[in-house]
């Protein structure tokens, strides 16, 4: 009875391992948050994104916001900023959530958000066969007033 | 007697009425470049090229009556003696409007001695939420000299009508949905809007605009 406990745990622990293994297959890397000022109740995250299979990111959460939305710059004369339901992210590409393409805005922040916080995110994925996962990322704070890093690699028109 | 005619005209020298030809295009170029279409056409052409999107002559009035974070009454006759860069947005604003002013911010600093010719102007959309104390926190934090103003929303309907700067602010419940435009407009010190200028162009792009502005005024 003790043994098959332990087996039983053993077997639990493999494989939960295994699948936290499966879990890393989608990661977020280089995420930063913007600073607020005092009041300020919104900011958005950045991030860039790789996954072995194709997946899209359908949400996040995180515990300084009281709601969370997925945004897109879009131009249609002139650029506007939207909500999407999802975001595809191609296996073995990199999807970077940016200044001008895609951001995770986080809303009614439960407190300002100053250089040098830690702030945590978990970001919510649906693969193409419906399953969900999540991983967990730790953004850095950066000013408010920093200037844009993903910028200017699409200038057109 | 047409023989006769022409003698009479083969006796007429050839130079003057080269000279009348010439007298007569003279004239009439100085009257064609007097009015006011050509003139401007040909002013455009003189322009230098600029990196945001040219209104030509006049452009837009900068027409607008709004309050500053101090509650003081605040028109376009205020930036009488500068060039403008007025942009509209929110504070709620998590992305494009950071980024926007931020981008001005450095404009400011790449126009050194001649920064204090440049006003930012930073216009609510969203008064309802942005309180003056909110706004000038908000707006203060990117550069001390920005000017945030606010108003009623059918005095900010006005000043985006003047702008034509399209934006849509709908609540759900809630939540507030917000699609504004992210172009940054210029305002030459005759308080005509001249330029429109995209989130693509380099604060570098932007000062050279800038620039051009402040030299066809004098300044």
């Amino acid at each position: 009875m003790k043994l098959g406990k332990t087996v039983w745990g053993f077997a639990l622990a493999i494989a939960s391992l295994a699948s936290s293994h499966a879990k890393a297959d989608t990661v977020g890397t280089n995420a930063s948050v913007r600073a607020t000022v005092q009041g300020q109740d919104a900011t958005a995250a950045y991030m860039e994104i790789r996954s072995d299979r194709d997946t899209a990111l359908i949400g996040a959460r995180s515990n300084i916001a009281g709601h969370t939305s997925l945004h897109k710059m879009q131009e249609h004369g002139d650029m506007m900023m939207m909500a999407i339901d999802k975001l595809a992210v191609t296996a073995g590409h990199t999807v970077v959530l940016g200044e001008q393409n895609y951001h995770v805005m986080l809303e009614e922040l439960k407190r300002q958000i100053h250089v040098g916080d830690k702030v945590p995110l978990v970001l919510i994925f649906v693969d193409t066969d419906g399953s969900r996962h999540e991983i967990a990322v730790e953004a850095v704070v950066r000013e408010l007033a920093a200037q844009d890093t993903h910028l200017h690699d699409h200038k057109g028109q | 007697m047409i023989t006769r005619v022409n003698d009479m005209n083969s006796r007429q020298p050839r130079w003057l009425l080269t000279l009348a030809a010439f007298l007569t295009v003279v004239a009439l170029s100085a009257v064609a470049l007097s009015t006011r279409p050509v003139a401007s056409w040909l002013h455009r052409l003189e322009r230098r090229p600029l990196n945001g999107r040219d209104l030509g002559e006049p452009g837009w009035p900068a027409t607008f009556a709004l309050q500053d974070v101090q509650g003081r009454e605040r028109t376009a006759a205020d930036l009488r003696d500068r060039v403008a860069l007025v942009a509209f947005g929110y504070t709620h604003c998590p992305d494009t409007c950071p980024m926007t002013l931020a981008r001005l911010a450095k404009v400011r600093k790449l126009l050194g001695k001649d920064a204090d010719k440049v006003q930012v102007v930073f216009i609510t959309i969203d008064p309802e939420r942005d309180s003056a104390l909110l706004l000038g926190n908000y707006v203060g934090a990117f550069d001390a000299s920005f000017l945030a103003l606010r108003g009623s929303s059918a005095q900010i309907d006005a000043a985006a009508r003047a702008f034509h700067a399209e934006y849509h602010l709908t609540r759900e419940g809630r939540e507030v949905l917000v699609e504004h435009t992210v172009d940054v407009f210029l305002v030459n010190p005759q308080g005509w809007i001249r330029e429109v200028l995209p989130p693509y162009l380099t604060p570098e792009e932007v000062a050279a605009d800038v620039r051009v502005e402040l030299h066809e005024a004098g300044l």
